[in-house]
């Protein structure tokens, strides 16, 4: 047999490049999670603050407004005007030392500028400041986005002073630019995306470089089963330190060894058994023909010859036809014709066939049926029966007794049972009985008929009905056959 | 009766002609299936042996070509294949019977009989044959006029050979007649059986009817 033959170029995508695969996909998208999370978080964070530093501003402005109505050094310091370089810019929590500037001016209740901050550039010509609400502590906020593509955040509010005695109401209104916010965010968006496309290759790389490394003990049991062929059957893979999932492989590899090594030796002590069996007849043949021919005989003498030339013949051809219906039994595809059968029926037809040798052995051949049906094939349970009795009969003396039993066993199973009271089986050869051309007593069978399969036979029946054959010694003395029978459907139906 | 034998394997064919002529057949031997077809076509054969490896024209297509061209003789295949599968596709394909080598010519014998005779049998109620007579439905044997004792199966077997005397009946056949053993079953049975018949039967009386074919099976029949 060549092992080789079986070497097949692989096919697919390798398993390490499959799992470098799947590593990436996961890794992508665990990343893709993460950061947008991460992204979002700081874009709400920073707008909270923003929001956060555009109300101060107000809430301050208003509050300096109800103790004091002059328009003093101190308000120039709070609305930020130019030539107060001594003041310290507001910065973002978020990012500290970024200054944010907010622009501030103010207004009477008509709308006339009062006072602004100085302006570090321009003011968007499209700024638009939301209306103030007519409500006390209340600032209006919303988020612009400018003609030039630049987003602001803008308030505004009234707060209320006392001029000359008189209660005003003035517009508050303030403006904090994100143009800084927003080159912030962009940068941390190419950050992420770098993170994310090293995260994918590195882990595509790491789970290319991990599956390979954990499949190694895999390629070296793949090495050590294609050193096994059919000659070296005996070796086994299993003896090494594998890791435990291999080592359950080789486990199971080197029992299929175990077993296909029983199988050939059956199989060669069979061909032994095969040719030694075959070599009697045929001696008997060849030595009894050339012994007739080696002088003139009378007529009586060649009959005696051809008689015993036709009985090893009839041997010959009845071994073949023996080991092919083994051989066929042993085919799984096998069918076999199963009707339900009344034990009693079959137990009758092997009793009437067996009658005129038990009546000449005086032996006794008893049977109880129980009225039990078995579903089976005819033929082959007949062919059970015969060899069985047969055999009895062979090793029973004169006044024995074979018996056959039929009962339903508490699992429904069914067990058909031929006993005798004869010689027996030796105890240290029961686990043999049913091998091919096994003979309890070897000298004694060339006088009888058999060619040594018989229980062989029996054995494959029952395995061509999924059931099961076992002998043992009966007490005081002779030996059982059992047949069980799995339990049918076709007999549960009754 | 003309049978044709279409077989290669010399020895084969050569006993086959011999045992058949001796039983009264008249025999042709050809060893290819373009020969045996050829005299087939001119037809006048009873019956055909057909080996299934044959040269130049296999046992299969000459048992298609005889069916096509609506020949009905009888055939009998041979073979030393054994497979179930062979013995349908010679039965669909037309072949009366299947047998298998190595086969007993006893064997042979009685398939032919059987095919030769087919759709032509009667049954006899009663049977008679020398002295004896045998009543299968009342189940009465009687020799001279004597009441004789059979178990049913012994009467099963008396009538099989009363009813094919000059007939040499193997112990297969026997087995698979009398007792529905449809296999290669223990034969020693049957020649208990047939020593406990002839007590009954033969022993007491001075025409024998029961005589050993030895090392083949067993004849019923007596010299008047």
């Amino acid at each position: 047999m060549c092992l080789n033959g079986m070497n097949k170029a692989p096919t697919g995508l390798s398993l390490a490049g499959k799992l470098a695969i799947h590593y990436a996909i996961t890794t992508f998208a665990v990343l893709v999670i993460a950061s947008g999370i991460l992204y979002w978080s700081v874009l709400d964070h920073l707008e909270r603050e923003h929001k956060h530093l555009l109300v101060t501003k107000i809430s301050d402005l208003r509050h300096y407004f109800k103790t004091s109505s002059t328009f003093g050094k101190e308000l120039h310091e709070l609305i930020d005007i130019e030539h107060h370089h001594s003041e310290m810019p507001h910065s973002s929590a978020i990012h500290p030392g970024v200054p944010h500037h907010v622009f501030v001016r103010i207004l009477d209740s008509h709308g006339e500028l009062l006072l602004q901050s100085s302006l570090k550039q321009p003011l968007p010509k499209t700024l638009k400041f939301p209306v103030a609400n007519d409500i006390e502590d209340d600032i209006a906020v919303i988020k612009l986005k400018s003609n030039n593509n630049q987003q602001y955040l803008l308030g505004s509010a009234w707060a209320l002073t006392n001029y000359q005695g008189q209660t005003k109401k003035i517009l508050l209104q303030a403006m904090l630019g994100l143009a800084q916010d927003e080159t912030l965010l962009s940068e941390y968006q190419h950050t992420l995306i770098g993170v994310l496309a090293f995260g994918v290759l590195a882990s595509a790389l790491a789970g290319f470089w991990i599956t390979r490394r954990g499949l190694l003990p895999l390629r070296q049991i793949t090495n050590a089963i294609q050193t096994i062929n059919a000659h070296q059957l005996n070796e086994r893979v299993g003896s090494k330190n594998w890791p435990h999932e291999i080592a359950l492989l080789a486990d199971s590899f080197d029992q299929m060894l175990a077993r296909l090594d029983r199988s050939f030796g059956q199989l060669s002590r069979f061909s032994a058994d095969l040719a030694h069996e075959l070599r009697t007849p045929i001696n008997n043949l060849m030595g009894e023909t050339e012994v007739a021919l080696s002088r003139e005989r009378n007529t009586e003498e060649y009959c005696k010859i051809l008689e015993s030339n036709i009985e090893e013949c009839s041997r010959i051809a009845r071994m073949i036809d023996e080991l092919l219906f083994l051989a066929r039994a042993e085919d799984p595809k096998t069918e076999i014709n199963r009707q339900l059968l009344s034990i009693e029926d079959e137990f009758q037809t092997v009793l009437e066939f067996y009658e005129g040798i038990a009546a000449e052995h005086q032996l006794e051949i008893n049977c109880q049926s129980n009225q039990i049906v078995v579903y089976a094939d005819q033929r082959l349970l007949r062919r059970v029966l015969t060899n069985l009795v047969s055999n009895a009969i062979r090793y029973t003396p004169e006044g024995g007794q074979v018996t056959l039993f039929a009962e339903t066993m508490p699992d429904q199973s069914i067990k058909i049972s031929v006993s005798d009271n004869g010689i027996g089986i030796p105890q240290d050869q029961i686990a043999h009985v049913f091998d091919r051309f096994y003979r309890v007593d070897k000298s004694r069978h060339r006088d009888t008929q058999g060619t040594g399969l018989g229980l062989a036979i029996v054995k494959s029946i029952m395995h061509l009905h999924a059931g099961t054959v076992l002998a043992r010694n009966n007490h005081p003395q002779g030996a059982v056959l059992e047949l069980i029978f799995p339990p049918s459907e076709k007999m549960t139906k009754l | 009766m003309r049978i044709l034998i279409i077989e290669d394997e010399e020895k084969t064919a050569a006993f086959l002609s011999k045992g058949l002529k001796e039983n009264g057949f008249s025999v042709d031997a050809v060893k290819n299936g373009v020969d045996g077809l050829n005299e087939l076509e001119f037809g006048g054969y009873d019956l055909v042996i057909l080996d299934v490896m044959l040269p130049l024209l296999d046992g299969w297509s000459v048992l298609a070509a005889l069916r096509s061209k609506d020949i009905q003789t009888r055939v009998l295949l041979l073979t030393a294949r054994d497979e179930v599968d062979d013995r349908v596709k010679g039965l669909e394909l037309g072949a009366d019977d299947y047998l298998v080598k190595p086969f007993a010519f006893s064997e042979l014998l009685a398939r032919i009989r059987t095919l030769l005779r087919r759709g032509a049998v009667v049954e006899q109620q009663v049977l008679k044959c020398a002295d004896l007579e045998i009543d299968t439905v009342k189940h009465r044997v009687t020799r001279s006029g004597k009441r004789i004792d059979l178990t049913p199966k012994e009467l099963q077997l008396l009538a099989l050979m009363a009813r094919r005397p000059g007939e040499v009946l193997s112990r297969t056949v026997i087995a698979e007649q009398v007792w529905d053993m449809n296999f290669d079953s223990d034969t020693n049975v049957v020649d208990v059986a047939i020593r406990r018949l002839r007590n009954k039967v033969d022993d007491p009386f001075e025409i024998k009817l029961i005589r050993t074919v030895r090392g083949v099976g067993y004849v019923f029949e007596w010299n008047e």
